[in-house]
């Protein structure tokens, strides 16, 4: 069992409260995004599960608890978090960059290539340094990256952001496919339509708590979600 | 071809100082060996500001500290006279502590914030020297420690002159040599750390600490690590430079040495080593050159117009700014810098 379970989290920043009492769960293999407007709280939910901000409440993974264990071991155990804004190495190489993404263990040189069949776009930027490639070629370094840590769940912070429509269609579609290779996926977007295309499942985040959690196919019908994320 | 080249380099290295003895006398083989103790001082803060990317205002409280320790554990002042051997290793580790101790409380901080942290612990430090001197003697407060004793290896004293055949080997000749090995070993010990996996994880702290933390990088020990690195080659640099002066003052240790040292590597060339290496000779060789105006200036026109004291401040200005202008990245840059602000 590698899934997922957070139960009464929360991330206050000084006075301010980011994330309240949020309780959410992720199966093994599901895929699961949680959607919500600007400052809802999602990035800082994501965070916390990775261990890069302090929280309270339980967070457990493989029905280990996570709450005493630094980001650096988690890592280890099976999480990798895609960081908002990419966070690509900008004066390493692509391939350092990737490499990079192996740092808590021993990789074979043949995962590398596995990221570069993901991405041939990667394999022939390979020695450019990451700081030069575009915001697509970078979001896609930094799920490459996040995939060379052979992760169980994979958290992606808004892969989305700032991209043009075809460049953020690409990348769904490796999303879906990393999916399909049997890697859990624990969603945040601010694009809810294509979000909830890909995901089985949603929560829905407004002003650090979950409102409403329900099949993406019934989020996808639900009036409340249609007028306030889906523009109709 | 290559190793040529590398067994010239070496017999100039070698030579140098008998050579500048001969013909430019003893003043100019110390500021030499003064150029030597501020490479050191600098591919310590190269690890730190370079490699892993923290800005450090106060390095030169951990050349105090190594001094001071070297100072107070060999002369009168206690009346000990420990060994050089366990000195030099000595006044490295209390560095290094005090790099970790520095390095604690600032883990969550970066860029200009830690900036003036840091400077705040340099000042500290350095009030420190200057107090410990009463109720309880420690570091005789601001006159400092004096009678120092000369660095020797084994029986061999560097304060004293030798004659070997032909040559002739002073005092300050002798100091050349053994600082010469001080800074080959930290060159390779750099080189080595630059290149490991150590390094490369001080590199993506460097360029994104969240990104960094997320792939499962230690942040914390690393970044504790690469302030006790730093610190224990500026502890080095201190305790050479109390056995060579055989006195030490906290005058020596103000915010501008550190800022000074600073100048040394973001002109050099941060994150390179020979860029490092030159910006400190530079920076340490040229300012001494440009005394030689003032007589120049008395030959030439009779009078000395521009004060060479306040020239030195000035074309040290002027050559900040053009550099800046210019060459931003330094002069000898790091290949991944130069990449950054030129392209490919």
């Amino acid at each position: 069992m590698s899934g997922l379970m957070i139960r009464n989290v929360s991330v206050h920043y000084g006075g301010i409260a980011a994330v309240q009492d949020v309780s959410l769960e992720v199966s093994p293999g599901e895929r699961v995004c949680v959607i919500g407007a600007n400052g809802a709280g999602k990035s800082s939910m994501l965070k916390a599960i990775a261990g890069l901000v302090p929280s309270s409440g339980t967070i457990e993974f493989s029905g280990n608890a996570l709450n005493a264990i630094p980001s650096w071991t988690r890592v280890g155990q099976g999480l990798c978090l895609v960081p908002e804004g990419r966070g690509v190495f900008a004066r390493l190489t692509v391939a350092e960059n990737l490499q990079m993404g192996s740092y808590h263990r021993r990789a074979a040189a043949s995962e590398l290539d596995d990221v570069y069949d993901h991405f041939p776009r990667l394999f022939e930027r390979r020695t450019q340094p990451a700081g030069t490639l575009s915001g697509g070629e970078q979001q896609m370094l930094a799920i490459g990256r996040a995939l060379m840590a052979k992760p169980k769940l994979l958290m992606l912070d808004e892969p989305s952001m700032g991209l043009a429509p075809l460049m953020v269609e690409k990348i769904f579609a490796v999303i879906g496919d990393i999916a399909k290779s049997g890697v859990t996926l624990l969603l945040v977007e601010q694009n809810a339509r294509l979000a909830l295309g890909l995901c089985d499942r949603a929560y829905v985040m407004e002003t650090g708590r979950v409102v409403l959690t329900d099949s993406a196919a019934h989020c996808l019908s639900n009036p409340l979600v249609r007028s306030a994320y889906l523009g109709d | 071809m290559k190793r040529l080249l590398w067994a010239a380099a070496a017999l100039t290295l070698l030579a140098l100082p008998l050579f500048t003895d001969a013909t430019l006398g003893h003043g100019w083989v110390r500021i030499l060996d003064f150029a030597l103790l501020y490479v050191l001082l600098a591919l310590g803060l190269n690890i730190v500001v370079g490699y892993a990317g923290l800005l450090d205002l106060g390095y030169v409280a951990f050349f105090a500290v190594g001094a001071y320790c070297y100072a107070l554990l060999s002369s009168p002042q206690f009346n000990l006279h420990w060994p050089l051997w366990v000195l030099l290793p000595l006044g490295a580790m209390v560095a290094a502590c005090f790099g970790v101790l520095l390095g604690t409380p600032t883990l969550r901080l970066r860029g200009d914030y830690l900036a003036i942290v840091t400077l705040g612990f340099g000042e500290i430090i350095r009030i420190f020297l200057n107090n410990l001197g009463a109720p309880v003697n420690i570091t005789n407060g601001p006159q400092g420690v004096s009678g120092i004793d000369s660095l020797s290896v084994g029986s061999y004293n560097l304060g004293q002159t030798h004659g070997w055949g032909f040559f002739e080997f002073v005092p300050v000749v002798n100091a050349y040599y053994l600082f010469l090995i001080g800074v080959l070993l930290a060159i390779v010990f750099s080189h080595r750390l630059e290149r490991s996996r150590i390094g490369r994880a001080w590199a993506a702290i460097r360029e994104d600490e969240i990104a960094a933390a997320s792939m499962g990088i230690n942040t914390r020990n690393l970044k504790l690590l690469a302030f006790a690195m730093g610190a224990s080659m500026g502890g080095l640099s201190g305790g050479l430079f109390a056995g060579f002066q055989g006195f030490v003052s906290p005058e020596s240790f103000t915010l501008m040495e550190s800022v000074m040292i600073l100048c040394m590597v973001v002109l050099g060339g941060m994150g390179n080593i020979a860029g490092v290496v030159l910006g400190a000779v530079l920076l340490s060789v040229l300012p001494e050159a440009l005394r030689a105006a003032g007589p120049l200036q008395q030959e030439w026109l009779g009078r000395v117009v521009l004060d060479p004291s306040n020239l030195r401040l000035l074309m040290f200005g002027c050559a900040l700014v053009l550099m800046m202008l210019l060459r931003p990245e330094g002069l000898l840059p790091a290949r991944a810098r130069q990449r950054e602000l030129h392209g490919e």
